[in-house]
């Protein structure tokens, strides 16, 4: 079986990695991101994606007895412990619980004559600016916890832009959501933010999820009421748990 | 303060030949219409190999500007996008890899549409198939793809239906290199003939 590695699927489409390892590292091993949402604003387009947690590391940990790199940042997995029975369960849930960055890249280089030679550039925001690059830089992580698969929409009602993630820890499933803590539609709002609260979700599955407008035509605008949408599990006629789209409607108070 | 309340009860939105919903949806307004685009899995369970590339990607549905989500479920069911046979819904995008002629194979989620000088483009995030490489990592240890990355996708002449990698691939011909949506946009039995050519 031939596995890709990262030279094969990588081409100038792609503008936008993990960090690489420094130590020891496996050829083609980087460190992923998920990509969740954009926001333009003027000429940039602000990428919100999630760092997902440094686990293959964990696993050669568990493998090897070794420590095959470290994250010289923040995370938000624990340090494991390798004789842990449950080991592989809780580090499959802890890869739910990643940490929300944003990258900043400028729209005139998609459009540029040479754009076959000079490419997109993008800009991870790492310790207050926009100076990592898109592949293999660093980056520092925006929300004040953990999140995954951030979805920012402006808020014209609060002035604000608001996000929301999905958060999982030891099986329990929430939607978490956030504002900026500058008013107004600029760069530092993106990067600036303070926690609203969480909603728990009965269902122990809830993914993606995604603030569209009241009248359900925008997923960048939304005023004071509007939809949460997600994915969640429902059960399926053979008793399996098919995930479904769903929705609920929010509303903001000031 | 700022504080949001939610409704304590969800609407389940169900979708004709979507078995797996892997995404919610990402909007985009055109001219006159609404595109909608959600990650999904036609066929489930999957076997990953073998029906990765004609079940999962995204998938797509679209509304006259003006229709509202009142009855989404009614909405969803009249207005998704079929394929050119009318039998499948119609793929936008297929799994990055399988594309690439591996066999091993890569979700591609739309995450954002967006348009820039009169052109559309899409931001588009690529994983692989096993919990974003850390089933490969307990198999594998020592080959393991990427797992996780940002893409950028342009729509052919303004559809949005249609999308192409902004350059072509290194390793593919350049004769067979194909829109995503025309390669996919013939049927089940067709796209793997296409992938063969």
């Amino acid at each position: 079986m031939h596995w890709q590695t990262k030279e094969e699927i990588m081409s100038n489409s792609i503008i936008l990695d993990g960090e690489v390892r420094i130590a020891k590292q496996p050829p083609g091993n980087i460190r992923g991101v998920a990509v969740s949402s954009g926001v333009i604003i003027g000429n940039y387009l602000y990428v919100f994606y999630t760092r997902l947690p440094d686990l293959r590391n964990h696993f050669y940990r568990t493998k090897y007895k070794e420590w095959y790199g470290y994250s010289p940042y923040p995370t938000v997995v624990p340090k494991p412990d390798p004789n842990d029975p449950d080991l592989v369960k809780k580090l499959l849930t802890s890869y739910l619980c990643g940490s929300m960055c944003v990258a900043r890249m400028n729209l005139n280089d998609l459009i540029h004559p040479d754009y076959v030679n000079r490419g997109v550039r993008v800009y991870k925001y790492f310790n207050g600016a926009f100076n990592q690059p898109g592949i293999c830089g660093y980056d520092t992580a925006i929300l004040p916890t953990p999140g995954s698969y951030g979805h920012v929409t402006f808020n014209t009602y609060l002035n604000r832009f608001v996000m929301v993630t999905q958060y999982d820890q030891d099986g329990v499933q929430s939607i978490q959501l956030f504002a900026s803590s500058i008013e107004g539609k600029n760069e530092s709002a993106l990067t600036s933010w303070e926690s609203l609260g969480e909603c728990k979700i009965v269902r122990p599955y809830a993914r993606y999820p995604r603030l569209i407008n009241s009248d359900g035509e925008s997923d960048q605008v939304m005023g004071k009421e509007g939809w949460l949408y997600y994915v969640i599990k429902v059960p399926g006629i053979k008793g399996e748990e098919k995930p479904r789209m769903a929705r609920r409607s929010i509303s903001f108070e000031m | 303060m700022v504080t949001f309340r939610l409704d304590d009860y969800p609407q389940i939105l169900n979708t004709r030949h979507i078995n797996h919903h892997d995404g919610a949806p990402v909007l985009f307004e055109h001219r006159r219409e609404l595109y909608v685009y959600f990650g999904g899995f036609r066929d489930w369970p999957w076997d990953p190999i073998k029906m990765f590339a004609n079940s999962s990607g995204v998938y797509a549905f679209y509304l006259k500007k003006g229709s509202n989500f009142s009855k989404p479920t009614n909405l969803i069911e009249n207005s998704i996008v079929m394929d050119g046979n009318g039998r499948y819904p119609l793929q936008i995008l297929r799994p990055l890899a399988y594309e690439n002629g591996s066999e091993f194979d890569h979700l591609h989620h739309i995450v954002f549409v967006f348009k820039y000088n009169n052109q559309i483009f899409a931001l588009t995030q690529v994983e692989d198939s096993f919990y974003n490489g850390e089933w490969n990592a307990i198999k594998y240890p020592t080959n393991t793809p990427v797992y996780g990355l940002g893409a950028m996708i342009k729509a052919r002449d303004g559809n949005p239906l249609q999308f192409d990698r902004l350059h072509k691939l290194p390793r593919r011909n350049v004769s067979q290199q194909k829109s995503l949506g025309h390669l996919c946009s013939s049927g089940r039995h067709s796209n793997f003939n296409a992938l063969a050519n």
